[in-house]
């Protein structure tokens, strides 16, 4: 074995170019799937954060009707006794706060804007959301004041700055017509696009007297730490309620962004097509080195054979070069990809010349950060390693089947 | 003599007082027995003006009563489409598609065609006695003519406008004007009415222009070409059968 180590390793060295080329290959291939995967990992993980921290917190208490008619913003079938709710969630240990949502529409000089209104305790909602820390004009909310803060693509759009009076047109609970004059405190920049481009924040007495309400709210948001193992948790909540608030339903964030996660998936699933290609393309480097490897080395293998070295040492041989040059690809790769995967994690990609304030899908905006993927990266070190090998056993294999004096004339 | 004269001054003045003491409901009735027709069909113009320009449609209307009313757009760009009113129900037929939509609930309060009217403006709000109580504010002149000046407040909660003023020809019985009003009392529309045409013993206004108070250069303007107040609609109409033929 010792043997054909050395073999193997003065034949990497023996032929220099070769082996450069196939371990450029496999790196290229490699570092190119660790940055994608970290890039795709990063979208992922901060657009669940970004639903989370500013749309939808961990979980929402509804009325049931009114969560089958939440697209709708229905105000009709609302929570009465929301501070009952809260005050058994916080016993419980929980964090949570009331809300308000509706829609209005917004007039400007030129027209007007369709709007999301959120109703908000805006120091409990504090507690819940990340809104307080976007803040990147004027200031937050206070709950003894009618004003609001918009996003600030709505801002843009409606040409309005802090200071400046927004009309609300929107309706009751009972369905009559109401308008709201509220003075713009604060302006959001706030990773999730579609809270910039689409809602608005007053203070929830404010919005319940305005919209008649009788102290009832929309919804109640709820935040969990442990937000990404909703699935399992929810359960503890789910049981608080039914004891003591059975008509009422709770739901996850992954209930509420069901159509995202679809199209995450999707999205996952054709950027998975992507990086199969970069590994296709990778392979067909190298088995197209280790292909003409074997047979440029035909009468090395009929003098190896000649002199006695059974099939198997041979094969094995060839096997120990080729995962060496897989190794030394893969390690390069890894290395590249690394680097790689660390600029897209630290500081990220600024897409804002790209994509501006816009919604491209995904509830993330501005800056790209990536997300490293540990599991992934041992799966490209092993595809590196692997594929060397296998697209080796069939040249030789070819090679030693053919007559030792035909070989040694070649 | 001088007594006999300071009398009869004097009953005269109480009895014009007594003539000229109308009450506001007794405007409301007199406005909507001149409004509503038996049957009635009118082929018109409107005009929607906003922010993006001003785009023209044309309509044939066929209603009966207060409660349907079938709405047929002529324009090339909308030919074929429809809007029938049964009562509260409103359903809206697109060729191209061969489709009927029946509208509910929140979308009732869509605009129509982009207009300042909404559907909900097209269903009414049913017998205004009931929904509203109804002030009468005074009398004023518009343009030479008497106007009762009236105020409507929603009796319930739910109507679309809590408040409404309106301001009807004495002579008429037309509403040329009303304002409607927000729960905190901003005005939210402005509608004129006018070219008042007496046509079959009612008076008609051939003229309408619905602003929204809250838009800049929005406005909804609909003109009357020929109406006829005996078109004898045959109630077949105001199906949905006939709303997909």
């Amino acid at each position: 074995m010792r043997m054909l180590l050395s073999l193997a390793w003065k034949n990497l060295l023996r032929h220099r170019r070769r082996t450069l080329v196939t371990a450029v290959a496999i790196a290229t291939g490699l570092a190119m799937y660790i940055w994608v995967d970290t890039w795709l990992q990063g979208v992922s993980l901060h657009s669940e954060q970004n639903l989370v921290n500013y749309q939808t917190g961990s979980y929402v208490i509804m009325h049931p009707r009114s969560w089958q008619q939440r697209k709708q913003l229905s105000l009709k079938h609302g929570l009465a006794d929301a501070a009952s709710i809260i005050a058994a969630l916080q016993a419980a240990g929980w964090t949570a706060s009331a809300r308000i949502s509706f829609a209005a529409e917004a007039f400007f000089a030129e027209g007007s804007l369709p709007i999301r209104m959120v109703g908000i305790d805006p120091s409990q909602d504090a507690r819940v959301f990340a809104l307080r820390q976007t803040v990147t004009s004027g200031r937050y909310l206070r709950g003894d004041e009618a004003g609001i803060m918009i996003g600030k693509t709505a801002a843009d759009n409606l040409h309005a700055v802090v200071g400046d009076t927004l009309s609300l047109r929107c309706r009751t609970r009972h369905g009559s017509l109401q308008t709201l004059d509220l003075q713009i405190v604060g302006i959001l920049n706030t990773p999730n696009p579609a809270v910039n481009g689409t809602c608005g924040f007053a203070p929830l007495d404010l919005v319940s007297e305005a919209l008649d309400m009788e102290a009832a709210v929309t919804e109640i948001a709820v935040k969990d730490r442990y937000w990404r193992q909703a699935d399992q948790r929810i359960q503890t909540i789910a049981s608080l309620l039914r004891a003591r608030f059975p008509e009422l339903e709770v739901h996850s964030w992954k209930d509420q962004a069901r159509g995202f996660l679809a199209a995450l998936r999707i999205g996952t699933a054709r950027s998975s097509v992507f990086l199969l290609i970069v590994m296709i393309i990778a392979a067909v480097g190298i088995s197209n080195t280790m292909i003409l490897a074997v047979s440029e080395r035909g009468r090395e293998i009929a003098t190896m054979r000649a002199l006695g070295m059974d099939s198997l040492s041979i094969r094995l041989a060839f096997l120990l070069e080729a995962g060496g040059i897989g190794l030394v690809g893969a390690a390069a790769g890894i290395a590249m990809g690394a680097v790689l995967a660390l600029w897209i994690t630290r500081w990220g990609v600024d897409m804002s010349p790209l994509i501006g304030n816009g919604d491209i899908g995904f509830p993330i905006s501005g800056v790209f950060r990536g997300a490293w993927h540990p599991i992934n990266t041992v799966y490209a070190l092993a595809f590196g390693i692997v594929s060397s090998l296998l697209f080796s056993i069939l040249p030789v294999s070819r090679a030693l089947k053919r007559d030792i004096p035909e070989c040694l004339q070649q | 003599m001088k007594k006999m004269m300071y009398l009869i001054a004097g009953f005269g003045l109480f009895a014009s007082v007594c003539l000229s003491a109308i009450t506001p409901e007794e405007i409301v009735n007199n406005v909507e027995r001149n409004e509503v027709n038996e049957d009635e069909r009118i082929e018109g113009t409107m005009v929607i003006t906003d922010r993006f320009g001003s785009r023209e449609k044309t309509f044939i209307s066929s209603t009966s009563g207060k409660d349907k009313m079938l709405l047929e757009f002529t324009n090339p760009e909308e030919r074929g489409q429809k809007i029938l009113r049964l009562e509260d129900e409103i359903y809206l037929y697109f060729p191209e598609a061969e489709e009927v939509i029946h509208l509910q609930g929140s979308a009732l309060k869509e605009s129509v065609m982009g207009s300042d009217f909404s559907y909900e403006d097209l269903t009414g709000e049913g017998d205004l006695l009931d929904q509203y109580t109804v002030t009468l504010l005074g009398q004023e002149y518009i343009e030479g003519r008497q106007h009762y000046h009236l105020e409507l407040k929603a009796r319930k909660r739910g109507l679309a406008y809590p408040k409404q003023e309106a301001w009807v020809d004495a002579e008429y019985w037309v509403v040329t004007r009303a304002d409607s009003y927000s729960l905190s009392g901003r005005l939210l529309k402005e509608m004129e009415l006018g070219d008042i045409r007496r046509i079959g013993g009612k008076y008609i206004p051939h003229y309408v222009i619905m602003r929204d108070a809250m838009k800049k250069n929005s406005s909804t303007e609909m003109r009357i070409n020929t109406i006829d107040l005996a078109a004898g609609v045959s109630p077949d109409t105001f199906s949905l059968e006939e709303l997909t033929w």
